[in-house]
């Protein structure tokens, strides 16, 4: 295969991966699994009453999973827009877990879903 | 050997566009019952994947394959009305493109396309599509209303493109999933 054709066949490939990976980074609502879900609905009842909640605390806001887990979780809460962390304007070690407009939006539809379950 | 895998990419996205133009007007046209590009235009999807990776010979596709749609019942047996049209099916694309390449930063190659920058892209393409194919239309006589024209072409394209490209997304997020098993 002559060197212009194999340049040509990695070029053509290259779009392809290319709009294969922007399609697949196209905007939508995150998937949450249980485990990210009960996660954010226990962050939810901390913001609720305005307690702050630190990323150590949040590790260990579940009992029945290993802070590793809880930390891959906050990982993926953060990629998917769920959470955000903010620096301690003190401390810089110390970050916050912090909810996000998704994150907002997430339990503006729950709420609506309970308020459609109800009226039924 | 170039020219040959060029005609294959012709052939491939002439045929793809006359697939898929017929299975939407075999779904929707039933549904709107305004026209042949209906609220939704499935086709538009192509319009844009087809230029994003073949450029000028996926244009040429496209051309074609509006071109064989074109000459059948839906511009009523005016000809050059469906030739313009159909070159529009394959500009329009290549214009969107040019227009993100110049003023939006796109890369030639596509390299660090993101979603965003592709919604962008398929907006100002169904902006343009609507502008160009309105405007032809009401130069052959054959438009009526230009802004519930290009309102009806703008959704027809804007939708179908999205339905596209969120369905191929739909599919690529559940790939792995399958390979794992």
């Amino acid at each position: 295969m002559s060197k212009t054709k194999v340049a040509n066949f990695s070029q053509m490939y290259t779009k392809y991966l290319n709009l294969v990976h922007a399609v697949r980074s196209l905007p939508s609502f995150p998937q949450l699994d249980a485990v990210e879900s009960r996660m954010l609905n226990v962050f939810a009842s901390a913001w609720h009453e305005e307690k702050p909640i630190t990323v150590l605390e949040a590790m260990v806001m579940l009992p029945e999973i290993s802070t590793t887990t809880a930390h891959r979780r906050l990982k993926a809460l953060r990629k998917k827009g769920m959470i955000d962390l903010n620096l301690d304007s003190q401390d810089n070690r110390v970050k916050y877990v912090v909810p996000t407009k998704a994150t907002h939006q997430y339990f503006a539809q729950l709420g609506q879903c309970m308020e459609k379950a109800q009226a039924v | 050997m170039q020219l040959q895998k060029s005609v294959w990419v012709v052939a491939l996205t002439a045929l793809a566009y006359m697939g898929l133009f017929s299975f939407n007007q075999f779904v929707f046209s039933s549904l709107d019952g305004v026209s042949a590009r209906g609220l939704v235009f499935l086709p538009s999807g192509l319009q844009l994947i087809g230029v994003l990776l073949f450029v000028e010979w996926g244009a040429l596709g496209l051309v074609l394959g509006a071109l064989a749609m074109g000459l059948g019942p839906l511009y009523a047996g005016d000809p050059i009305t469906a030739m313009g049209a159909a070159l529009l099916a394959g500009l329009a694309p290549l214009f969107a493109r040019a227009l993100c390449v110049r003023y939006d930063a796109l890369d030639e190659d596509l390299h660090g396309l993101s979603g965003a920058a592709l919604l962008r892209l398929t907006v100002l393409f169904s902006a343009l599509s609507a502008l160009l194919g309105q405007l032809w239309l009401l130069g052959r006589n054959q438009g009526g209303d230009l802004w519930a024209g290009m309102a009806l072409h703008f959704t027809g394209d804007l939708l179908g493109a999205l339905i596209v490209m969120y369905s191929a997304k739909l599919v690529l997020d559940r790939l792995p999933q399958l390979s794992r098993g």
